[in-house]
Parts: C-alpha cells; structure tokens; sequence
C-alpha cells in the first residue's frame, strides 16, 4: 500500500463520530447520588403503585451489598455512583396526542440521526416508541396493535396502565438481585419499553424502539420486558446513537423476554453509542443483562450488531426451560481505535430437546480489544440437547486484540455440543483480488467484513441490515495498512 | 489458611542444610504458601475442581521405612534405558537403573545434586516454576528434597526413553513433593516418562517439572499417570523453549481421586513447535482436571493441543487450556481441540478453551465437543453379534487410541494403551489388527 494510501486509510478510520451533538431539552431531574429517598422521589416522580417502590427498594438494599464484578476482559476507571444522576426526563407536559404535538426539539433530533419518525413509520410500517433520555413522547401504530390485543407502551404506562401483567413478569428472568448491574438497574429504571402479545397472536409489523442517552451525565437505566403468551410471535428491534461527550455515561438496561409454550421471540439490535474519541476519550459504558426464558416450542432469537460504546459487557442469554425450545445467538461485534467489548451469551438448556446456536463474529481493528465470553450449560434434565457454537475473529492491524473465552458445562450425557473457534486476520489476497478489480481499500475492507459477518446480519429485519452494514463500513474503513 | 492439609504441609517445611539462595527461596515459597492456602473453586483457574476431599487431610513426611515401590514394580517389564525410582518422592538407587549416556550428559537424582553440586542448577531451579502465583507449586518449592536432573549438553542424543518412576502410598496419609529439572542444550533429544503408580493409600503427589529447551533442542515428554484409587495427584510441568525447539508432551491421566495436569509452556524463541495432548479417564467419583496454558511470545510458532475426556459414573472432567499470543507473535498458528465422551447419566464435563490473541497475522482455532457413544455404531455392532459390553469397549478404545498413538516409544505406548484398556469393561477380549 502506498503511503498516500495509508494517510486516506489513517483519515477514514479517524473519521469522527458521525451522529455527535446535544440536544437543549428541559429537563426534570433529581439530585446526584443514590439513595432510598432518591429511589422513592423517583417512584413517585412516576406515579408507581406499591409494589413497584417495594421492589426497587428490594433491589437496591441488596445492590449495596454487592461488588462490581471484575472478573470481565475490560479495563475502565472506577465509577463513583453517586456522581450520577439517576434521573431526568424531558419537562413533563401533556402526552402528545399525535407528531405534531411532540417537542420540535425532540424531533429535529431524530431528524438529526437519521431518523425521521414520520418517514419511519410510512415507510417501514415499524411503530416506534421513542425513548428520548427516559419518558416516552412518542407511540404510534398504537391503535392498529390494540386491535389485535397487543400491548406495545413504555414501561411506565405498563406500570400504570397494566399493574398485574408487569408485576407478574417483571424480574421474572432477571431478577432483580441477578448481578451488580441488573440490581442496580432495578432500584432506579427510569423507563423503557414493554410489550405483551396475547395468545396465538402474531405481531403484525417489527416493533422497534429507539434509545437515546441525552441529558449530560444521566445514567441511562432502560428496562425492556417483552411477554409473548402462548403461540404469539413477535419481532422487536432495538437501535441506538447517543450524543458526543466527554465524561463517560454509564448504560446499564435490563431486557426480559418471555416468550411461553409455542411462542417465537426475535430480538435485534443495533448499537451505535458514541464510542470515544480516537485517543479512548469519553464513550459510554454499556453494562447490559439480557436474557430470555423459553418454555415448551418456544423460541428465542437474539441478533446484536455492536459497533458502539467505549465498553460493552453484554451476555443476551436464554434458559431453554421447556421441552423442545429453542435459542438462537447471532453477534457482530466490532471494536476500533480503543473500544473494549466483553460480550457473549449463555444458553442454559433445561427442558428436554432443547437447541441452541451460537454465531458469533468478532471484528478488532485499531488498538481495539475484541472478547468473546459465552456459557452452555446443559443441566441434567436436559435429554437431548443440543448445541453448536461457532465464534470467529478477524484481527485487522497489529495492535488489537481478539480472544475467545467459551465454557462449556455439560451434565447429560445424551447431549451433543459443538465449539468451534477461528481467529485470522483480514485475508490479504482477497483484499488483492479487490483492489486489482479497481476497488478502494475502504470499500474492500468493508465488503470483506460485511462477507465475514453475513451469517449474522442476514439475521436481522431487512431495515436494520442495511443501517448495520453502514454500520460495519464506516466504522472500519480503511483500519487495514 | 484453615485447611488441614495447607496445615499439615506448611509443617512439614524444614530447614535443611543448604545453601542460603535454596533456603531463601524454600522460605519466600513456604510464606508464599501459607498466606495463599489451597486454592478454592472460586479461583478461575479452579473453577471446576473441588478440593474439599483433599483439604481434609493431615498429611505427614514419608516414613524412614520401606514403602510400597518394590511391589508396586515387580512384574514391569525391564526398562530399555535408565530408570529412576522414587518412594514417596524420595531416590530408591537399589531400585533404579542406571544406562549409558552421552559424554558430558548428567542423571542424577536431585537430591544428590543438590548435596554435591547445587551450585550446577542454581540457575535453572525454580526460574520456570515460579511459586509466586500458584500454591501448588510454592508447596513444591517449599518442601522439595528429591526428584530428577537431566543435563543434555549441546548435541546430545539420548536414544531410548529414561524412565522416572514415582511411586506413592504409606499407612498415614504421605505428601510427595518431586521436582524434575531437564535441561536440554542447543540440538540435544531425549524421551522422559514420568510413570506415577501407587496403593490404595490416601496420598498426595505434588509433582513440579521444569523443562528447559536450548534452540532446536528435541524433548519429548510422556507422562502415564496411573496412582492409587485414592490419591489426589497434581503435577504442574513448565517448559519454556528457544528456538526452532520442538517439545512434544503426552499424558494419560487415569488415576487417582482427583487428579491435576497442569501445562504451562512458554514459546519463547523464534519457529518452536509444541505439541500437547492429553487423555483423562475417571469413573466413580473421581475427578480428572486438565488445564494448560501456553504463551507465544515471538513469531513463527506453533502449538497443536488435544485433548479427550473419557468420564463415567459420577465422575468429573475438567479441561481448560489456554493460548496467549503475545503482542509481536506474527505468524503463530495454533489449534485447540477438546473432546469428550460421557459414558453415564451422572458423569459431568467441563470444558474452558480459551483463546487471547493480541496479534494480527495469525491461524488460531479451537473446537470442543462433548458427547455420547454413538447410538447407531454401538447397534451395528450388537446386531453383528457383538455383546454389548464389548461393543462399548470398542468404541470407548477407538475414541482413546488416538491419543495413545501420539506416544513415540513403542514400549511406552504399549504400556499406555495397558492402563486404558485395563479401565475398558471388556477390553480382555478385544485383538487389534497389527
């Protein structure tokens, strides 16, 4: 490679963080810190029945006895909870009864990222629930799922609206105690998303939320739960930029997915935070817990394509409770420059007959450091089961780090599995090939990737392929000299 | 440290008359010792491995009198090369054989070298076996007194295998402690088997092994763990090799009530090759726990690891390697295998390849599988006729035999496809083809 070659390559994967600015909202806040007067002032900021407050509390009391794990293959400063604030929501104000009612502000932001809502929604047919920091201000699509018994609105309208189903399978996966980050996030959830399909009903449309951390130094604390009842089916999306800044902003959402006897749940992300700068500046922690429980026949499906944040510790797992259920994992995940990503699942086999996949696709370029850390479990009871695993690498440069961490526990001896791990780096003469047929480098190394990563991104709901394959393109081009 | 045998070893540290730099390092190691204690499950490295059985024990010194090694070796067939015998760690000279070696080569029994001339392995001593982070081998460090030196000068070829025998069991719970340091000059070969063998004795072999491999030196290393029903067996071997070095390490590790292997290699010169396998079987409630660990720190090498499982009844089977390919080790290929067969409902496997790669232009891979004897091949032999408890056996040997190929020595390998067919419910019946 020539060495101008090499300064354009330098300049494409410098390039800056594309979706960086601040949105000026008003905001309703509670102090810094954590505490139980904090939890309460949030609970009741929110208008929660009892039981909601008994339960962060629950959670919080044992959260302060608990320790920050450490043992993940990340290395960030020391976090002092208490500097954060653990909550802000856009000014309360009427809920907007349609697009025009929402706050102009909001909405150039989302025009801003690419995102405009009403196109969104023309176009893709997809109903979003825009979280904007933590209070939801915009559902559409509401009265066409309504129709069908679909239950699609931000966590705290479920809270309100809908008590019993929220109090009946909220923690139900994760429980509020399950890790440091999980209590953390059940003491102080602002907001999120809930959905709930009822019997035999298939989800019409993708449903999709889009995140957006905004307010300067919020924690951002997301709580999703999707319930799909017996023989629902239903495709939920997940998708997220977040403003440039300096300090770090500490993510840590919960998601829990159930999905009963015969349902089918697929849950897609893609995410974008700000990553930091080239020198490892700012860029968010995303602590995340991610789980899903399938009973008899059902399936969980998750797909994650994660190109953001500074760090990324994140295990979307499944516990294949029931016979013949099945779990899927399909991962890209891409660090560049000085991003550290830890991130994996878990699939516990319980149930007879239980299957899992695991396609894993890791990508380092920069001074990145890639780790895949994954768990199969098979319990006793678990006839049959079976697994395959398979984890790649692609290191691009001599400076990034690629490793693979996958344990394997196996407690039936009917069941079958299968690791499979590979790491390489970009394959020269394919980039060869490419150039000799007059292909920019950048252009090379983005169609070899996204070839390298296909198994998964054909996984994902047509409109977020094509966001994600941009994705992968621009957050690498040119990382090969 | 509460634990009756971190107790009950720390006591057994005495002071010896030795230089100062040995009772320095035993003192540092048995400090080292005491404050760390038996490891827990809740070290990583341990994760899977309970110790609780073998915390319980109060272990002694071996006794002045007579032990077990006499009995235990009557019936083996006569070594083709030397063979040294130890008892409970210590040298047993009337039951060793001596062989020619080559002009400046040195096998002694440590003990000696450490009376006579310890200045010789002053340097090579515990640089490999460092004791800082690991307890077992500070236990070693603390109360080593016997065990082997091999010194191959440069060039030096050592044509058939130099047995080193280890045999355990007293009438009070006995801790062994053998250290074997091999040094192995620029081209030099040689085949070293460590052979553990005991009595249905509650003991303790906490055996370090510390390989030293000159540029292009050529070692192979065959380890046939075979100790009593009731012993717990930990064994750590470090290597570390320069260039263009070719170590090869095979183990079978079938005995005991819990049993320990612990690989830790350093490719430290530029085009070394290392090959690691290993076979653990365990029925009952035994456990057998592999773990491995190797390091490329400079470009251009290669590490092909096996390893296979075999578990029934309760048993437990534990594996976890990993391979750390350091910042510069252009070129590095490595491949981990792990594979496992469970033969009973209560058997459990636990498997932990790990890779950490910090290099671009490198061929890494590993693969795990765990599974059962196959169905539709155990039919196929029952509806030829085959009874079933044969059938199985067959199987279970064609799933084993690869790993017994893989040792060079035809003797020792026939001594090692013995000990797993001995553990084959009907393996007296099965004839292979020439």
């Amino acid at each position: 490679m020539s060495t101008a070659e090499r300064l354009q390559l330098k300049e494409l994967t410098e390039q800056k963080y594309r979706y960086g600015f601040v949105t000026d909202v008003d905001e309703d806040k509670v102090p810094k810190g954590l505490s139980e007067d904090v939890i309460r002032l949030i609970s009741a900021k929110k208008d929660e029945p009892r039981f909601m407050l008994e339960w962060r509390l629950q959670a919080y009391r044992r959260w302060i006895e608990m320790e920050e794990p450490t043992w993940a293959n990340v290395r960030y400063p020391r976090i002092d909870y208490q500097d954060i604030v653990y909550y802000s929501a856009p000014r309360p104000r009427k809920a907007p009864g349609s697009m025009d009612e929402v706050d102009p502000e909001v909405k150039r932001a989302f025009q801003k990222l690419g995102i405009p809502l009403e196109e969104q929604m023309r176009l893709a047919g997809v109903a979003v629930d825009a979280v904007f920091d933590s209070v939801s201000v915009a559902t559409t699509y509401k009265k066409k799922l309504a129709e069908l018994g679909i239950v699609f609105c931000s966590f705290s309208e479920a809270v309100r609206q809908h008590p019993a189903l929220v109090e009946r399978y909220l923690g139900s996966v994760v429980p509020a105690t399950d890790n440091f980050f999980a209590a953390l996030n059940s003491a102080v959830f602002s907001d999120g998303s809930f959905v709930y399909v009822p019997k035999g009903v298939r989800c019409p449309m993708e449903l999709s939320t889009y995140f957006r951390i905004n307010a300067k130094d919020t924690g951002q604390f997301e709580r999703t739960l999707i319930v799909a009842d017996e023989g629902a089916s239903v495709s939920y999306l997940e998708g997220c930029t977040a403003p440039m800044r300096d300090e770090n902003q500490l993510h840590a959402a919960v998601v829990e997915l159930v999905a009963l006897d015969g349902a089918h749940v697929k849950y897609s992300t893609v995410q974008n935070w700000y990553p930091g700068d080239a020198e490892g500046k700012g860029g968010i922690y995303n602590f995340v817990t991610k789980r899903g429980k399938a009973m008899s026949r059902a399936k969980i499906s998750w797909t994650q394509v994660e190109t953001g944040s500074a760090i990324t510790w994140k295990y979307p797992s499944c516990i294949l409770q029931g016979d013949d259920a099945v779990g899927e994992f399909y991962s890209v995940a891409l660090t560049n420059h000085l991003q550290q990503a830890d991130t994996g699942t878990k699939m516990i086999h319980v149930g007879r007959n239980t299957r899992s996949t695991i396609i894993s696709k890791g990508i380092s370029a920069g001074k990145g450091q890639n780790t895949y850390r994954g768990l199969v479990k098979v319990l006793k009871g678990a006839e049959g089961a079976r697994n395959y695993s398979q984890c790649d690498s692609l290191l691009i440069g001599d400076r990034c780090g690629a490793h693979t961490f996958p344990y394997i526990e196996v407690r039936n001896p009917s069941a079958t599995v299968e690791h499979e791990a590979t790491t390489s780096k970009i394959d020269e003469e394919q980039l060869f090939y490419c150039r000799q047929r007059g292909i920019s480098p950048e252009d090379a190394v983005s169609m070899i990737v996204n070839g390298f990563a296909k198994q998964v991104l054909k996984e994902l709901p047509m409109e977020f392929a094509v966001e994600a394959q941009k994705l992968l393109g621009m957050s690498l081009e040119g990382s090969v000299g | 440290m509460t634990s009756a045998a971190a107790r009950s070893l720390s006591a057994l540290h005495r002071a010896h008359a030795e230089p100062a730099w040995l009772a320095e390092a035993r003192q540092a190691a048995v400090a080292r010792f005491r404050s760390a204690g038996l490891p827990t499950t809740r070290d990583e490295d341990w994760r899977f491995t309970n110790l609780a059985a073998l915390a319980e024990v109060t272990f002694t010194a071996p006794p002045e009198a007579e032990g077990p090694a006499a009995r235990l070796l009557a019936g083996a067939p006569a070594p083709a090369g030397a063979r040294l015998v130890f008892e409970n760690g210590r040298f047993r000279r009337d039951l060793s054989t001596g062989a020619r070696l080559p002009a400046g080569a040195v096998l002694a029994s440590l003990a000696d070298v450490l009376h006579h001339a310890p200045e010789a392995i002053r340097p090579h001593l515990g640089r490999l076996a460092a004791p800082a982070a690991l307890p077992f081998v500070a236990a070693n460090a603390a109360l080593l007194e016997d065990g082997a030196f091999l010194l191959l000068p440069p060039g030096a070829e050592v044509e058939a295998p130099i047995e080193l025998v280890f045999a355990g069991g007293a009438e009070h719970p006995v801790a062994a402690s053998p250290r074997v340091l091999v040094v192995a000059g620029a081209g030099a070969r040689a085949t070293l088997a460590e052979i553990y063998l005991g009595t249905g004795d509650v003991y303790l072999v906490n055996a370090v092994t510390e390989l030293v491999l000159g540029e292009g030196a050529q070692v192979e290393h065959v380890k046939l763990q075979d100790d009593g029903p009731r012993a717990f067996h930990v064994s750590t071997l470090f290597a570390e090799q320069a260039a263009a070095s070719r170590l090869v390490a095979h183990g079978l590790s079938l005995g005991g009530q819990i049993g320990r292997t612990e690989v830790r290699v350093r490719l430290a010169g530029e085009g070394g090759e290392l090959a690691v396998s290993g076979l653990f079987m365990a029925d009952g409630a035994r456990v057998q726990d592999a773990f491995s660990w190797v390091e490329h720190a400079v470009p251009r090498c290669t590490t092909t690891e096996t390893y296979k499982g075999i578990l029934d009844g309760r048993s437990r089977g534990v594996f976890a390697g990993r391979i750390r390919v350091l910042p510069g080790a252009q070129k590095t290929n490595a491949r981990q295998t792990s594979s496992n067969l469970l033969l009973s409902r209560d058997a459990v496997v636990d498997t932990k390849p790990q890779l950490e790669i910090f290099a671009d232009d490198v061929k890494c891979g590993h693969g795990g599988t765990v599974g059962q004897l196959d169905e539709a091949a155990l039919f196929y032999l029952r509806s030829r006729g085959v009874p079933e408890a044969e059938a199985r056996s067959l199987l279970i040997w064609a799933f084993a035999a690869e790993m017994v190929d893989r040792i060079g020595p035809a003797a020792l390998r026939a001594r090692g496809k013995a000990l797993v067919m001995a553990r084959l419910p009907a393996a007296g019946r099965i004839v292979e083809a020439a």
